[in-house]
């Protein structure tokens, strides 16, 4: 049986998402538990209404695809032809209840544009991408924004906290196309240090048997150092962008919950024994001030996909976000619903699985 | 802390190492080109493709029955020696040359080509209604002849016989019942170039065939990738920093203005691209008076928005026939002048009943973003010269690409603009869409005239090319009388390359970039 990447993936992760959401039920409290049971069941609907809306909207705005497919050649009796092909002459109702029948089935139908391929098909090319790019974008930007927000709450009032905080105010309000556009100029033309766009150099693209489309992890399975190279050297650009964007929040999130665990009596005493303030600040403070990030991840994964449609576009990088930019303009119904569809069910399990965490590290969370 | 900053200094080196690595000469020296595009692929079967990128692929990697001559519009041989017509101009006979071979050593034989076109004919592409239009059969009687019937006489059929759908496909390659618009093989053909690898999302990887019959040069490229890009200011960007050797299609006015000045860099204007004009919608009022369109054309300023708007990176358009084809010439200018004339403008306008009080007052519409971003920018100029006469007051009006091209080629617009780029290289592709009054009407411009048809169809038919230029000359001055549309430039394709890797390319008028002329250093 032939797993397409998409396929996989999504089966992996909601494998794994699914593993964790039975041992929390199993391991949890009956509040946790009715907790779980809860939201599991009010992501279905959450889903099918968003599916609903993208459905209609696609269908209200002005254009078609087939206006979109033929341009100003295509004569009336081609056009009639085109719509008659693609379904697009049914009432708007039948081909809803036509689209919902297929989701059932997992079946995502075909592009309306560029080849009729099917949409399964072309997002196993483009999720592997946006993966690829908005992982490390989350770890630097949490990793980075934790971290200097700890550091920033260590030396209160001083230059470097007035420094960060000024810079997570820019980093926030930056537009990451712009920003995008400025890493390009600078470390693209004037320092030469980066590539523009794009996810691999061409030329070491040919030599990469590609088994996940995940580049980086193609290249360490198959022990293609260059590829690897070059893969990172590609991501340096965009999930340096995206990680900027994001990283303003974390920042002033972490400052502000550390500067609080500072001052609770716990510190006072540690401090009173005599323990190192950066034990303090960066293995006390900081582990407690954890608890409320935790939950912004997960409310800052639907801006990463955000984020992520600005910088792919910006950075050539064929991910999920340009591919959303690029159908919308084509006005391809199916594909626009396809990845909303595969958005909205990401977000819906990360914001589940956040607030499992939670629960799970907070035992001071009841429901 | 000391074995933490061991392990952060470790990975940081393992980074550097790894990146380092990339950067590390190939080992095999492959003389490659990269060359960046914004355009898309559509689709790879050579019996349903119909946009430009597409056929530049596959003028890459196979042959059709006529071909451009290097460098120029003109059609020459393809893997067609010779042809000619029957007596009543009907059927044409191809006569194949020796030597035509696929990657694989297998000869080319002339049912490959009857196989593409027949495909073409019955399974319903994008080419499909071009093709049944001018072909009602295809024959070979022997391996090396193709005899093609048409629907009506065509003195253009030369041309016609260029487009991508004469190629020859190998038996088993494509289904004879189904469209494949992505082979998962890729595309390959009798031609210089064998697609070895894809993907419609980032790159296209040619390497040379090694049984092409011309042979390469011995400073050509072994192997070309077409990579694509979002945008053209990413492109330009990674030609200037040196991503990619070439960047072509499409670079706006902005990107080829600011490369031009970029030491290193070449910029080649090709002489070639499409053409823009006013849609002036004959359906309606008041575009259906003849002196309203002429005084508007006495009104247009071409210059002015070239050098204003677009920086001369663009050349003024003075017919819908570009120079460079059969009986192009500068009938608007003959017969309005190049400049702005507000006196003849208002004598027209005042015949036709319009005064201070009464001014002509219409809805002039254009897509914002379609066109690039100086769109708006030709539009306030546009505004403002036709406003030179307070006998005319214009509402500009802005709409959405996806509606706008439905409602400028419907009948919902008085007036609009539009692009156009011709599917074959013949006078005949930039007259006959808009000025013959079964055309006319899908272009959103509701011409009719029976003198225009009559010029056209004796156009069309003609194959003597003394003849058909006078027709076309004759079409033309009736074009620019009647007003047909108002063409306003050109926007010549620029492609600009790097010195350091790239010696010279070979593009022409008709954008045919042919990839094994590239010369490298």
């Amino acid at each position: 049986m032939n797993i397409s990447p998409l396929s996989g993936i999504c089966i992996g992760s909601l494998g794994i998402a699914l593993v964790f959401i039975i041992f929390a039920f199993l391991r949890g409290s009956p509040g946790l538990r009715s907790y779980i049971l809860t939201r599991v069941v009010l992501t279905l609907p959450m889903v099918f209404i968003l599916v609903t809306v993208i459905f209609f909207i696609m269908r209200v705005i002005p254009g078609d695809p087939v206006t979109s497919e033929l341009g100003p050649r295509g004569t009336p009796a081609q056009r009639e032809h085109m719509r008659e092909q693609l379904g697009l002459n049914d009432p708007i109702l039948v081909q809803y209840v036509k689209y919902l029948g297929k989701i059932v089935r997992l079946d995502l139908g075909t592009a309306l544009v560029l080849g009729n391929r099917p949409i399964v098909d072309e997002l196993s090319e483009r999720l592997p991408a946006t993966i690829e790019l908005t992982l490390p974008a989350m770890v630097i930007a949490v990793g980075f924004g934790v971290l200097s927000g700890a550091y920033a709450a260590q030396h209160r009032k001083k230059g470097v906290d007035y420094g960060l905080r000024l810079f997570s105010i820019a980093a926030y309000s930056i537009p990451v196309f712009w920003l995008g556009l400025i890493l390009q100029v600078v470390f693209g033309i004037g320092l030469d240090i980066a590539p523009i766009a794009g996810r691999i150099d061409p030329i070491i693209n040919i030599s990469l048997d590609r088994m996940t489309n995940v580049l980086t992890l193609d290249a360490l399975i198959t022990g293609n150092w260059r590829a690897l190279g070059s893969a990172l050297h590609h991501l340096f650009l965009p999930s340096l962008a995206l990680a900027t964007v994001l990283t303003g929040v974390f920042l002033r999130l972490s400052r502000i919950n550390v500067i609080e665990s500072l001052v609770e009596d716990y510190i006072l005493a540690g401090r009173a024994r005599g323990i190192r303030e950066r034990v303090l600040v960066y293995k006390h403070a900081l582990s407690n001030a954890l608890i409320p990030i935790v939950t912004l991840i997960g409310l800052q994964f639907s801006v990463l996909l955000a984020g992520a449609i600005l910088t792919e576009t910006t950075f050539s990088w064929p991910g999920m976000g340009l591919y959303l930019v690029e159908r919308i303009g084509q006005r391809d119904y199916t594909a626009v619903q396809g990845v909303i569809l595969v958005f909205a069910l990401s977000v819906a399990v990360i914001s589940l699985l956040t607030d499992i965490i939670y629960a799970f590290i907070d035992p001071r969370v009841r429901y | 802390m000391k074995r933490h900053k061991l392990i952060l200094i470790a990975s940081i080196l393992v980074v550097a190492a790894v990146i380092l690595a990339s950067c590390a000469p190939a080992e095999e020296e492959i003389k490659t080109v990269i060359i960046g595009v914004t355009d898309e692929i559509s689709s790879l079967d050579f019996s349903d493709a119909y946009s430009t990128h597409d056929w530049e692929l596959m003028r890459n990697v196979n042959v059709p029955l006529t071909d451009f001559v290097p460098g120029k519009a003109e059609v020459g041989t393809g893997i067609a020696e010779s042809w000619e017509v029957s007596a009543d101009d009907l059927t044409w006979t191809f006569h194949l040359s020796d030597g035509w071979k696929y990657p694989d050593g297998s000869e080319l034989v002339a049912a490959d080509v009857v196989r593409t076109v027949e495909r073409a004919m019955t399974l319903e592409g994008d080419i499909h209604g071009v093709v049944v239009a001018y072909i009602s059969g295809i024959e070979a009687p022997d391996d090396k002849t193709v005899v093609i019937h048409l629907v009506n006489p065509r003195g253009d059929f030369p041309q016609i016989a260029s487009m991508a759908f004469t190629m020859p496909t190998q038996e088993g390659v494509f289904p004879a019942d189904e469209l494949v618009f992505f082979p998962e093989e890729g595309i390959v053909g009798v031609g210089p170039w064998q697609m070895v690898e894809y993907d419609p999302a980032e790159q296209v990887v040619l390497e040379r065939n090694p049984n092409y019959k011309k042979g390469f040069g011995a400073d050509a490229p072994d192997r070309v990738i077409v990579k694509y890009y979002e945008d053209a200011t990413s492109m330009a960007l990674a030609v200037e920093n040196g991503d990619i050797d070439i960047s072509w299609r499409i670079l706006g006015p902005p990107e080829v203005q600011r490369l031009s000045e970029v030491e290193g860099l070449t910029a080649v204007n090709t002489g070639g691209g499409g053409i823009r004009y006013l849609v002036l919608n004959e359906a309606r009022e008041p575009m259906n008076d003849k002196n309203v369109r002429q005084a508007l054309a006495y009104l247009l300023d071409r210059d002015e928005i070239v050098d204003r708007v677009m920086q001369g990176t663009v050349n003024p358009l003075y017919s819908m026939v570009p120079p460079g084809f059969l009986a192009a010439g500068e009938y608007f200018v003959d017969r309005f002048g190049a400049g702005a004339n507000v006196s003849a403008a208002e004598d027209l306008l005042r015949a036709s009943g319009y005064s201070e009080d009464n001014p002509l007052v219409f809805d002039l519409w254009y897509p914002p973003e379609h066109y690039g971003t100086h769109a708006a920018q030709i539009f306030q100029v546009l505004e403002q010269q036709f406003e030179a006469t307070p006998l005319i007051q214009v509402n500009l009006q802005s709409q959405e690409w996806g509606t706008y091209v439905k409602a400028c080629t419907g009948d919902e617009y008085q007036a609009c603009y539009l692009g156009w780029f011709f599917d074959y290289p013949d006078t005949s592709n930039y007259l006959d869409p808009f000025a013959e009054s079964a055309s006319s009407p899908h272009m959103g411009i509701a011409y009719a005239s029976e003198q225009m048809d009559e010029l056209l169809h004796a156009g069309g038919a003609e194959s003597d090319q003394a003849v058909r230029a006078q027709l076309y000359t004759d079409a033309q001055e009736l074009y620019a009388e009647d007003v047909v549309t108002i063409p306003m430039h050109m926007e010549a394709e620029y492609a600009v390359f790097r010195n350091e890797t790239i010696s010279s390319i070979t593009i022409g008028p008709a954008l045919i970039f042919d990839y094994e002329l590239i010369v490298m250093k």
